[in-house]
């Protein structure tokens, strides 16, 4: 498979993933056992909200966060999706949470 | 001689001020000298979603996130 058509792949799988699921975490680590404390604060922000979430690994792939960064123009990870939007990383989702923001997104409000 | 692929806080701060004129910028490293902690309060965010004043950090710190900076803790603010 040229790199071209490997590139594709992973920015196809993105958009279906974050679209066919309401909150997708890419993160370092799996659901329950991240490899980094930022990916760790979110998940425990959405275990305390019960949020039902998805995870994709970043670490299983190099291409994974190459092509996600450039698709999101985000350098870093965590990278939170909410209804198919981009949201942002740790901070972001920390600062929404605190301020009650997330929560309404999420209709848990 | 500092060590390759290192970057003090006064050298990011400098870039976010270069990027933001007029922002305030306070950074810090935390758990080692590769993680970074910054508040930047900036004019330029006004209007802005959070994403989109994060952008404007990032943007100004191209090509040492990831690389000379393992991890940044940013909060951003407006500056009336």
């Amino acid at each position: 498979m040229t790199d071209a058509a490997k590139a594709t792949n992973w920015l196809d799988t993105f958009k279906k993933e974050t679209a066919e699921n309401r909150v997708f975490l890419y993160a370092k680590g799996e659901k329950g056992a991240p490899a980094c404390g930022f990916s760790n604060q979110v998940m425990q922000i959405f275990g305390v909200l019960g949020v039902d979430y998805q995870v994709r690994n970043i670490l299983m792939d190099p291409l994974i966060r190459q092509e996600l960064s450039v698709w999101t123009q985000w350098p870093t990870i965590p990278q939170v999706f909410i209804d198919g939007e981009f949201v942002g990383g740790c901070d972001i989702v920390t600062e929404m949470y605190e301020s009650g923001e997330l929560q309404k997104k999420l209709g848990l409000t | 001689m500092r060590e390759p692929n290192t970057v003090s806080p006064s050298e990011v701060r400098q870039r976010i001020e270069y990027a933001l004129p007029g922002a305030e910028v306070k950074v810090e490293t935390f758990r080692g000298d590769d993680h970074f902690q910054a508040e930047v309060r900036a004019e330029q965010f006004r209007g802005k979603s959070l994403v989109q004043q994060h952008r404007l950090v990032y943007e100004a710190l191209d090509g040492l996130l990831g690389d000379a900076m393992h991890a940044l803790a940013l909060k951003t603010k407006i500056k009336e």
